[in-house]
């Protein structure tokens, strides 16, 4: 395979393409209003299901990552009832102890989950990288899809109008629980395929990594850099981010300085384009025709 | 001496221009009005002035000082206070907590005891209510709180934006009679208002923005009786009879005659406090079917708690609603909307970062139990947006819109929803006069068609030109009902709301 190369090449497109699927599903739950910021609670249970379920039933990573997205989408179903109303700061910080409370039940059961001591995939299961690689790209492409869908749909009026005032928008028979549900259950079974494919890379899951902050954090980081609330900017955000921060630790190495430097990028890109990239490029655009119809 | 000086003036948001060179001046203890239709700039202008928006050309001087680019607090301790469009109290914090906040800045601290006793006289029932949360006070007060809270400030120059704003008819002439006060104790005032009469009365000039530009300049006697003004901007007694257009008969023979007389709406003993503080006692309504039903009554009486409880924001704490002899007490809004009751809000809340049409498509697409596509949806909206006149406007934000754009807005996508029973709160609010006009022929024609209308207004010759029936709510009950012109003659009425007897 071409772009199987080499490993070095493979990491990052696993790595891209995980990024663009967490971005993307952030991106999907924000532009309904709901900020999470428990993307590794999706991201954990995905990576568990799948290495659980393969373990157990000898299941192969495809089907494997049919559990994993379940419990994913169930999570989030769940998820979204029991926030009921919570909006803003209340439902994000409902979702960070979400992923906490989940960390600590996989430490506290180790016949299940391996414990703190994490746990391995069945040898036999494991693949090479540039399936692996392939099986992410190709989710990252449906992940796209279907927001692409959804925002062709009334779903996307509904979406917008919570996100705006959800209070008035029921005066126009939206039904917030429908959509909250709906929207964490897709979101959930994203994040859970991404986690669920990483871990057949890694072959190996413990809490810590499971249900990591910086997973969250990272879901984050592509919408916000490349455009939240948008369909391209999430995807060019995840991308210029692996970009970033592998460009940073090639010039710089591994150590310190090389993260200050990607962070510091961060901050000057949404400092100065507080609509992402992808609203820079969109100003840009109509900056520019009017320069033309200005001299027309 | 002046004390303002707005030389120039250029500023707008993103890529649009709206103030294109603005040049006015206000004098050391002066009242200007300054007036225009909606979207010709005048909050925009108050948005300058305060530091809210950086202009991007032309000067602001107060006071002899170049203040272009002061930030907004530094403004406030040299002596320039807002009331702004929408009264913007902060809903969490108690009136007094409110009121302690207009004096943050050094200049005014001393004097707060002194400042707080000064806005309590001039506003009796902020002093009656000072413990009470400022989300609390009905529309009408929180109008009042943001004057009093601007007060505080020990302004130089009082900026006023839309004062008249959800004021019943008594409280109206009380807040422009403290205008009138408060001017003469030196204070300097620049009064945005649609109430054009109201203004004119307590202004000594008037200017008249169009297209972010200054396009009339003279004293408020000239522009009272310049031609241009009466037409634009002033609300005249005449108005009461204005005629319907031909096409619509104003009150429909067939349904004068014979009103259904099963009710669409039946309400039975309806109660609701908050914290004590009855806003809804022992209310008993209905609202017949093709009913064209006004509900006025003095600020506080509870005429948007009503709404709130009909629409399912708020549960009775007793009592009974019925819409077509079902129970929709209890229900939640979304379902009291696929029931058929569409509604306005009092203060706007159209969706800022969504298109005009995609607001109104919204309203399209939810509204009954089958959904419909989006591209039916999108037919479905040019009607109501022909309606209230945005057809052109339709691939705007609806947060750039003026307000009066905004609640014309909300109209429509009401409108969308296809309601059987549809519910305005103050819709006609922040409408020039011109526009009143058009909407309440819009209004009429709605009503013709077959919708019930259910009305809170305090343009008093909206009210009586519309109405075929009035209630009068006054601490929550009902003070009185009848036709409009047995309102205006009941005693009562003209004591609770009108203040002065009315003959319009």
């Amino acid at each position: 395979m071409p772009f199987a190369a080499t490993a070095v090449v493979n990491d990052w497109i696993i790595t891209a393409a995980s990024m663009v699927i967490l971005a993307v599903s952030w991106n999907l739950a924000a532009s309904a209003g709901l900020i999470s910021l428990g993307h590794s609670a999706f991201w954990g249970v995905g990576s568990y299901a799948a290495v659980l379920t393969a373990n157990k039933l000898g299941l192969p990573l495809v089907v494997a990552l049919i559990p994993a997205m379940l419990i994913g989408a169930l999570l989030g179903a769940l998820l979204a009832l029991i926030t009921g109303r919570l909006r803003g700061i209340f439902f994000a910080i409902a979702t960070l102890a979400l992923s906490e409370g989940l960390r600590v039940i996989a430490v506290m059961t180790p016949g299940f989950t391996g414990g703190g001591e994490g746990i391995y995939i069945n040898p036999e299961l494991r693949i090479g990288a540039h399936w692996v690689a392939a099986i992410m790209v190709v989710g990252a492409l449906i992940s796209i899809l279907v927001t692409w869908m959804i925002s062709r749909t009334s779903w996307h009026f509904a979406f917008r109008a919570m996100r705006a005032n959800e209070s008035a928008a029921q005066m126009l028979g939206v039904r917030p629980i429908t959509f909250r549900v709906g929207i964490l259950a897709l979101a959930g079974a994203m994040a859970a395929f991404a986690g669920g494919v990483r871990v057949w890379y890694g072959g190996f899951i413990d809490p810590g990594m499971a249900f990591d902050l910086q997973i969250t954090i990272l879901a984050q980081i592509g919408p916000l850099l490349g455009g939240i609330y948008t369909l391209v900017g999430p995807v060019i955000g995840a991308l210029l981010s692996v970009l970033l921060s592998e460009a940073a630790r090639i010039w710089f190495g591994a150590q310190g300085f090389g993260l200050l430097v990607y962070g510091v990028a961060l901050v000057l890109c949404i400092l100065f384009l507080p609509h992402g990239v992808w609203g820079g490029v969109l100003q840009l655009w109509t900056y520019g025709r009017r320069r033309i119809r200005g001299k027309q | 001496m002046t004390l303002l000086e707005l030389s120039g003036l250029r500023a707008g948001y993103g890529g649009s221009v709206v103030l294109d060179g603005v040049d006015l001046t206000v004098g050391e203890g002066e009242v200007v009005a300054l007036l225009g239709i909606n979207g010709a700039g005048k909050s925009t202008t108050m948005r300058v002035i305060t530091g809210l928006l950086d202009p991007s050309g032309g000067r602001v001087v107060f006071g002899g000082v170049d203040i272009t680019h002061f930030p907004a607090h530094k403004r406030v301790a040299e002596g320039v206070c807002l009331s702004p469009e929408g009264r913007l109290v902060f809903p969490h914090l108690s009136v007094e907590d409110n009121l302690y906040l207009g004096s943050f800045h050094p200049r005014a601290r001393p004097h707060r005891a002194e400042s707080l006793e000064r806005v309590y006289a001039l506003f009796p029932i902020l002093g009656e209510r000072r413990a009470q949360k400022a989300g609390f006070l009905s529309g009408g007060e929180q109008q009042m709180l943001a004057m009093a809270r601007a007060l505080m400030g020990r302004p130089r120059l009082l900026l006023l934006d839309e004062p008249s704003f959800g004021l019943a008819p008594l409280i109206l002439e009380v807040v422009f009679n403290t205008i009138g006060e408060i001017a003469r104790s030196g204070i300097s005032i620049l009064l945005v208002e649609q109430n054009a009469q109201a203004a004119l009365g307590v202004a000594e000039r008037g200017y008249v923005l169009s297209e972010g530009r200054i396009t009339l300049s003279v004293s408020a006697a000239e522009l009272s009786s310049s031609s241009d003004m009466r037409t634009l901007f002033l609300r005249e007694i005449e108005e009461t009879t204005v005629p319907a257009p031909v096409s619509i008969e104003s009150k429909p023979a067939a349904v004068e005659a014979g009103l259904d007389p099963e009710p669409i709406l039946q309400i039975r003993g309806l109660h609701r406090t908050f914290g004590g503080l009855v806003a809804i006692n022992n209310l008993a309504l209905d609202v017949k079917r093709h009913q064209f039903l006004g509900v006025i009554g003095p600020n506080g009486a509870g005429k948007t708690t009503l709404l709130n409880l009909i629409t399912g924001y708020y549960a009775p704490s007793a009592g009974e609603i019925s819409l077509n002899g079902q129970r929709i007490d209890g229900l939640k809004p979304y379902d009291v909307c696929v029931r058929g009751v569409g509604r306005t809000f009092q203060l706007v809340q159209c969706f800022p970062e969504m298109s005009v049409i995609d607001n109104v498509i919204t309203g399209a697409l939810f509204a009954r139990d089958a959904r419909i596509s989006l591209e039916e949806a999108r037919e479905r909206v040019r009607r109501p947006l022909e309606l209230v006149g945005l057809e052109r406007k339709t691939d705007v934000l609806a947060g750039t819109l003026a307000l009066g754009e905004q609640k014309k807005l909300e109209l429509a996508r009401a409108l969308a929803t296809q309601p059987q029973l549809l519910l305005l709160d103050e819709v006609m609010a922040g409408s020039p006069h011109e526009d009143v006009v058009e909407l309440m022929a819009v209004l009429r024609a709605i009503h013709a068609a077959g919708t019930t209308i259910l009305m809170i207004e305090h343009l008093v010759h909206v009210i009586l030109g519309l109405a075929q029936h009035i209630v009068v709510l006054n601490f929550g009950e009902k003070l009185f009902e009848g036709s409009p012109d047995e309102v205006v003659a009941d005693p009562k009425v003209i004591e609770t709301y009108f203040g002065t007897p009315t003959n319009k």
